[in-house]
């Protein structure tokens, strides 16, 4: 029994330490402090220290060194710059080779969501690395369905990061490809 | 385009994904899929409406 805890106790210490060294959950960008504790003040995440978090590959794409995963920065230059039903959106996933790559598919929900940079709006995320989406008021689908409402899959507002959900049969959003992360 | 087909029988919707798969919805889960939007709605009618007072406090 006492091995098994030692085992469980290695285990815990060993992904802290990747966590803090090779990242974990991201900034959210608020430098701000409206109030001594909150969001501004302690901002908490990766990259520790205010480095730099993406890489542009040059090729059409970005990596997050907070979460591991390749994104496409610009979906139009990959063919994927017009909105589309879920399941269109999940196949030209699917069926993109880009940049040398052939296994891209739809971000979930927590992934969409980690590019979100909440110091910013229109769209809520580095344009430095990520295109301007050709309208900020239409979402980007992600994989995810909405457990309360499986008629519609959760989705992200470019606009401000607001996950909502749309409707799957009949709601047309844009998409972003994404490769890599954890299985 | 992949299609998305919707019947309405026995009491439930039916929705087949274009993999076949069959997807039931009862009244039940509809109701309280709606209620969820209505409260999302209701927050967003709150929002808009203490901005309008700002804004018309501002004149």
């Amino acid at each position: 029994m006492d091995h098994i805890k030692h085992q469980k106790k290695n285990r815990i210490i060993t992904r802290v330490n990747e966590i803090t060294t090779e990242g974990g959950l991201p900034k959210t960008g608020q430098t701000m402090i409206y109030q001594m504790g909150d969001d501004g003040y302690y901002q908490m995440g990766y990259p520790i220290g205010g480095g730099q978090r993406f890489i542009d590959n040059g090729d059409g794409t970005v990596i997050d060194t907070a979460t591991g995963l390749m994104w496409v920065k610009d979906p139009q230059a990959a063919g994927l710059g017009m909105t589309m039903y879920w399941y269109d959106a999940i196949n030209a996933c699917e069926n993109l080779i880009y940049a040398g790559h052939d296994d891209w598919r739809m971000p979930n929900i927590n992934e969409l969501m980690s590019l979100v940079d909440h110091s910013r709006y229109d769209p809520a995320w580095d344009t430095m690395f990520f295109a301007y989406p050709p309208d900020t008021w239409t979402p980007f689908w992600s994989s995810t369905v909405c457990a309360p409402w499986p008629d519609g899959a959760w989705c992200l507002y470019p606009y401000d990061g607001y996950k909502t959900s749309w409707g799957i049969p009949w709601d047309m959003c844009y998409v972003r490809p994404v490769r890599g992360g954890q299985s | 385009m992949a299609k998305v087909t919707v019947e309405y029988k026995d009491g439930k919707k039916i929705v087949t994904l274009p993999s076949g798969e069959k997807r039931e919805h009862t009244k039940e889960s509809l109701t309280s899929a709606k209620d969820m939007f209505l409260r999302r709605r209701d927050k967003l009618n709150e929002q808009i409406a203490l901005i309008d007072d700002d804004i018309k406090k501002i004149g």
